[in-house]
């Protein structure tokens, strides 16, 4: 960093890149316009439609682990260190095409083409990282691409087939040397096994987050940040906080769970400690946002967005985890947000890491959107309850739904925190609510009696994604379905 | 001949595949050209009014900034040149919300954004009708005469008397096409001439569009557009920013680059209108139609008039003797509204299938059987014999590969857990043309080595024109696949007719097949020969030892076809599941099958058809643009906001298509198959939406708090 400029080094393709750019540019109009690579497409530059998705690979656990992202959203400063792999960097020579690319000529799942190379991307991307290799999840990884000629069933028979390859070989588990495998597939080329070596060397030289300037402006994954403002942030001071190695660890202690503020959705997802925690945590996570967008967020950009309706901040409300500040202030999550927009916080102050206590014992989160994936919800809500026998977690655990209704019938709630997004002008942890539940019976009295308070404690608004009235309907109904799906407790209405 | 037939019907992959998988594909902005700068709009923020003063000094002094271009120094243009939308700089009025009112063009795209930011604008606001519900009743008939009133016999004194009849609106909202690849320009001049690059469907309609409004010859505009990230009617005519991509380039002397964002692609480029239709039907108690009214009221824009044929199935669908479609339309303050994927008949049919659907029900009488009952044996709408017509066939077949004997007539018998699950069925059809298209065809031989090189301003929007026209070419020259070349995309090229209506297949193969019959006439005729068995063009260039040949020809329909009338016909049949506690609706299956003639190539119609019909499953299910009434502008200007269906929304989908001869329309039997795809799908849906749980929703789309 000299005068506040920087330079950005990492490894783009199958070579060194240095840029002096400023640090805010993209990496898709970086490759476009400097690198004149025109694979990669620009769609939308807000995230959504996944065109313009690349592969980031960076060194974890002493190998190069790859994620899909969309470089609209991506300063060229979170590429700092890293390998970069924009569709040039997987095209074999002499009209070959990869593994994935010739399954989705095979099947057509081409037509305009100009999403095709996204698809291409995430698809590649699944069979680099460590997710399940099955059909059903080769095709939840091109959840973040959005394609208007094909209707997706042509892509779909093309990831089904690409990962029915893979597991005849490699068998469906995760196997420790997926890239190794990859190579060795044809999905990404051999110069792939360089990629380690180089990447230990560009650390030792980029070992220090990119710092711009002392202005406070503090950008995490950018998923947020670029889509409101990017006209500010190509040239904006900014501190990016989303490779700071202190930012990005999920420990347990004797008590609680401790997350840093850059902890992305996908780390949580892929988490053993979080796992082990919420067994229903895919179930849950998917209907977070799209995998590129999902392997970029972190856990505080989204908390500090304070959008009313974001999807993690409800989750965690309902966790009632606290955050701490970088000058070390605590506060619960349920205090950050002020109004609309509003945060109990300094413009020096950024989120450095959130806590939650680990005895979690029923854990719920339920969400509600005009289009089932991909989408901002019109109402989400979670709870967490914990009820009165000690042992209850071993003897009945949450998908032995039969046992566990038998038994909620006569158990007393012990503690209990509820939230809700959609229905306020911030994301709202339910306090009263929270409050009544304690100490009372799961019965048809106890939420009949809950969802009055939650209606007195909501102020929904008539938007695009529904009317007041609509959403007081659904929070009342997803409300019940928190019960339906811990303890299959069906309400006699 | 026939065993030499070997492309033509076969699924083959597409040519432009390795292109396409490997980003190598070139579009609009792909081109790398020296010295290019960036051009930016900035738009309009009121709906109605004028500007009363436009400050650009500030902008003009920000960092590369070449320079900004507003009504105030827009060179003159012909604004009735054929640019669809007006909004070309020419007057301070403002028409809609989000007009182009000016752009700035800088070294680099972040320069002219940020630039164009700082543009000050004052306005003078007046009334802006932007409220359709409010401005409705002053909706009048439309000027284009294909858009005035049709009727036959008596409607109003059949449907006063009927004791089975159903009356109802149908109401749906504004629509995006919002194709993968936002639509963009590169200009560039060379003296007089300029050369366009620019997604196109119609390359000659955008030649001449941009020829005559920038007061040019045709022959010194070119356009350039091998490959086009879908347009579904949005690049069928063109819009502004062309034009201002040309301007902008004359203005500071080099190449520029306009590129629209996604969220101006909401109000920039035409959008499918919101249509409010009154369907009134009659039947006899054992299911004989007699009366059909289809009154559609909609609105277009201040400077133009589009009007969506809605009409259109409901005019050829059924036999009924009496029979009234009309149109009515407001001008108002909103982009105008253009062609969308199955224009008028994707929308049409959700009011007309619905509606039959309902008046079965009302008689207890099989939907299917329903429509049997009303099959026409001629064309209803001007009595000429079909060319063929293979609903039927449709909806039978269909009937039995999606089990429609399982459905209970009575809504609301198939509880599944939480899910209510429902069938529905609907049917559809398209007109098939062919038009006017040139072609030339080119061999070269190099010892053994015969290759082709087919040539038209045809145009590919991921449909698969390559594919067909190199397969069409192979057969008709007796040559391998990979030996034929095929060059589209450019308005140097022979004209041809659009990807557009469904008639690109038809125009462009029938004129490429032509070329081919006649160069190898040539070759016969040129080596003074005469032969038992017809040889190839391919055997030709070999026997003859030529090594260069070339013809063009000019293509037209038959002179009969005429005489009869030709559609594409399809059966839709969707199984839905309803969330009965959230109302969230999933189609979890889907079955269309097709009558369009010709399948010149299974793998890629499939993928068409099964593109349409999910268009049409967004149609019923989640897109709808929200336009705030007070403001005049889209609340939903994203893709965050506005909802295309993403993959993990739709069940199964299987395309079925009938096997058809029909070489009436045209010599090779081509139906087309752009636009059938999503025609009768939302109603379909709609219908299953009512066997599943008892309500009607005539008001797309089908959102979760309709149905709870």
């Amino acid at each position: 960093m000299v005068n506040g400029k920087s330079m950005v080094k990492f490894i783009l393709n199958n070579k060194t890149i240095e840029s002096d750019l400023p640090a805010g540019t993209t990496v898709l109009d970086f490759v476009r316009y400097h690198e004149n690579l025109k694979g990669t497409k620009i769609g939308c530059r807000e995230g959504d439609c996944g065109a313009c998705t690349i592969l980031v690979g960076e060194i974890n656990d002493d190998s190069v682990k790859y994620r899909s992202m969309t470089s609209c959203l991506m300063p060229l400063a979170n590429a700092n260190g890293k390998h970069i792999v924009t569709v040039e960097g997987i095209n074999r020579p002499n009209n070959e095409l990869t593994e994935v690319q010739r399954v989705m000529v095979d099947e057509s799942g081409t037509q305009c083409g100009f999403c095709t190379v996204g698809f291409v991307m995430s698809l590649t991307g699944f069979f680099l990282d460590e997710t399940e290799k099955s059909c059903e999840m080769a095709i939840s990884s091109i959840d973040g691409n959005i394609c208007r000629c094909t209707g997706y069933k042509s892509i779909e028979r093309a990831a089904k087939r690409v990962s029915g390859r893979w597991s005849a070989v490699s068998g469906q588990k995760n196997s420790e040397n997926n890239l190794d495998v990859a190579i060795k597939k044809g999905i990404v080329p051999n110069y792939f096994s360089e990629i380690k070596e180089k990447l230990v060397q560009l650390k030792q030289e980029t070992n220090r987050p990119l710092t711009t300037d002392h202005r406070p402006l503090f950008v995490g994954g950018g998923t947020d940040l670029y889509v409101q403002r990017p006209e500010e942030l190509i040239y904006a001071s900014a501190e990016n906080l989303f490779d700071d190695a202190d930012l990005r660890f999920i420990e347990e202690t004797n008590e609680f769970i401790e997350l840093g503020a850059s902890v992305t959705v996908t780390d949580l997802l892929v988490s053993p400690v979080m796992q082990k925690l919420f067994p229903n945590l895919y179930k849950h996570l998917k209907l977070v946002s799209s995998t590129p967008i999902r392997n970029m967020a972190t856990l505080a950009g989204n908390f500090v967005n304070a959008s009313p309706i974001g999807d993690m901040t409800v989750w965690f409300l309902a966790l009632n985890a606290s955050i701490v500040f970088n000058n070390n202030r605590e506060i619960p999550l349920s205090e950050l947000y002020l109004g609309y927009k509003t945060l109990a916080k300094s413009e020096n102050e950024f989120i450095k890491m959130i806590r939650f206590r680990k005895d979690v014992q029923h854990f719920n989160f339920e969400k509600v959107c005009k289009r089932t994936f991909l989408d901002i919800a019109s109402v989400n809500t979670a709870i967490s309850l914990r009820v009165s026998s000690p042992t209850v977690k071993e003897e009945f655990p949450n998908h032995d739904k039969a046992r566990a209704h038998a038994w909620a019938t006569d158990t007393v709630i012990v503690d209990a925190h509820v939230s809700a997004g959609g229905v306020a002008p911030i994301p709202l942890y339910l306090k009263k609510t929270s409050e009544f539940l304690r100490g009372k019976e799961i019965s048809d009295e106890t939420i009949f009696e809950a969802n009055e308070i939650i209606q007195s404690e909501i102020s929904p608004i008539s938007d695009v994604r529904g009317s007041a009235e609509y959403k007081r309907l659904l929070l009342r109904q997803l409300f019940i379905g928190h019960f339906v799906e811990l303890f299959d407790f069906k309400p006699r209405n | 001949m026939n065993e030499r037939i070997k492309n033509v019907g076969q699924a083959m992959n597409r040519i432009d595949g390795l292109l396409k998988v490997t980003g190598t594909a070139t579009y609009a902005t792909d081109y790398a050209i020296k010295n290019t700068a960036y051009a930016v709009i900035f738009k309009s923020a009121i709906a109605a009014g004028k500007i009363i003063d436009l400050d650009t000094s500030e902008a003009e002094k920000a960092a590369g900034v070449l320079a900004v271009i507003t009504h105030k120094n827009a060179p003159k243009l012909n604004a009735s040149g054929g640019i669809r939308g007006g909004a070309l700089l020419q007057s301070p009025n403002i028409e809609f919300h989000g007009q182009h009112i000016g752009l700035v063009v800088a070294e680099t795209f972040e320069q002219a954004r940020y630039a164009a930011r700082l543009v000050k604008v004052s306005y003078e606001k007046t009334d802006a009708k932007v409220d359709f519900e409010k401005h409705e009743k002053e909706a009048v008939t439309p000027k284009d005469k294909d858009r005035a009133e049709a009727s036959r016999g008596d409607v109003e004194t059949t449907f006063r008397n009927a004791e089975y009849k159903i009356e109802a609106v149908y109401d749906t909202p504004i629509e995006h096409h919002q194709p993968m690849e936002p639509h963009a320009t590169i200009a560039v001049w060379e003296g007089e001439k300029v050369t366009l690059y620019n997604g196109s469907q119609i390359v000659n309609g955008a030649q001449n569009a941009a020829a005559s409004t920038l007061n040019l010859k045709p022959e010194n505009v070119r356009i350039v557009t091998p490959h086009i990230g879908g347009g579904f009617g949005s690049k069928g005519g063109q819009w502004a920013n062309l034009i201002l991509a040309a301007v902008a380039a004359k203005v500071v002397n080099r190449p520029v680059k306009l590129a629209l964002t996604r969220q101006q692609m909401f109000n920039s480029v035409g959008l499918r209108q919101r249509n409010r239709q009154k369907i009134r039907l009659a039947a006899t108690k054992d299911g004989k139609l007699t009366a059909l009214a289809h009154e559609t009221t909609t609105h277009c824009a201040i400077n133009g008039e589009f009007v969506e044929p809605c009409g259109d199935c409901s005019k050829v669908m059924y036999d009924v003797p009496n029979s009234l479609i009309s149109y009515r339309v407001v001008p108002m303050n909103i982009i105008l509204p253009t062609y969308t994927r199955g224009p008028g008949k994707s929308t049409g049919s959700f009011a007309l299938e619905s509606a039959i659907d309902e008046l079965a029900y009302q008689l207890k009488i099989d939907p299917i059987e329903f429509r049997l009952k009303n099959e026409p044996a001629k064309d209803p709408s001007n009595g000429k014999p079909w060319s063929s017509r293979a609903i039927v066939q449709c909806l039978k077949e269909g009937a039995k590969a999606f089990g429609w004997e399982k459905r209970k007539i009575e809504p609301r018998q198939n509880p599944q857990g939480n899910y209510l699950i429902g069938y529905g069925v609907a049917a559809g059809t398209y007109p098939a043309r062919q038009r006017d298209t040139s072609a030339t065809v080119k061999l070269t031989r190099n010892g053994s080595d015969v290759r082709s090189s087919i040539e038209l301003a045809a145009s590919d929007l991921g449909t698969g024109t390559h594919t067909i026209l190199a397969q069409t070419a192979a057969d008709a020259l007796g040559l391998p696949i990979n030996k034929i070349g095929v060059r589209i995309g450019d308005s140097a090229l022979p004209p041809a007719a659009g990807s557009v209506g469904s008639v690109g297949a038809a125009s462009f193969a029938n004129a490429v097949n032509d070329a081919c019959v006649k160069i190898t006439d040539e070759l016969i005729a040129k080596s003074g020969k005469q032969f038992f068995v017809r040889p190839t063009a391919a055997e030709m260039m070999a026997s003859e030892n030529i090594n260069e040949f070339q013809t063009r020809v000019h293509a037209k329909p038959p002179a009969d076809a005429d005489k009869y009338s030709s559609h594409s016909f399809n059966a839709n049949f969707a199984e839905v599941w309803v969330n009965d506690s959230t109302g969230m609706v999933k189609v979890q299956r889907f079955v269309a099958v097709t009558g369009a003639g010709k399948i010149l190539n299974p793998k890629t119609a499939r993928s068409q058809i099964i593109g349409g019909n999910v268009w049409g499953i967004g149609m019923a299910l989640t897109e709808e643009s929200i336009l705030d009434s007070r403001w005049g502008n889209f609340v939903t200007r994203s893709f965050a906001d506005y909802h295309v269906p993403s993959n993990l929304d739709i069940g199964s989908i299987e395309p079925i298509f009938i096997n058809e001869e029909d070489t009436i329309p045209n010599k090779l039997g081509i139906k087309g198959i752009g636009e059938i795809g999503i025609v009768g799908v939302a109603a379909a849906v709609a219908n299953a939406v009512f066997n599943a749980t008892g309500k009607r929703i005539r008001e797309l789309p089908i959102t979760p708090d309709k149905l709870i």
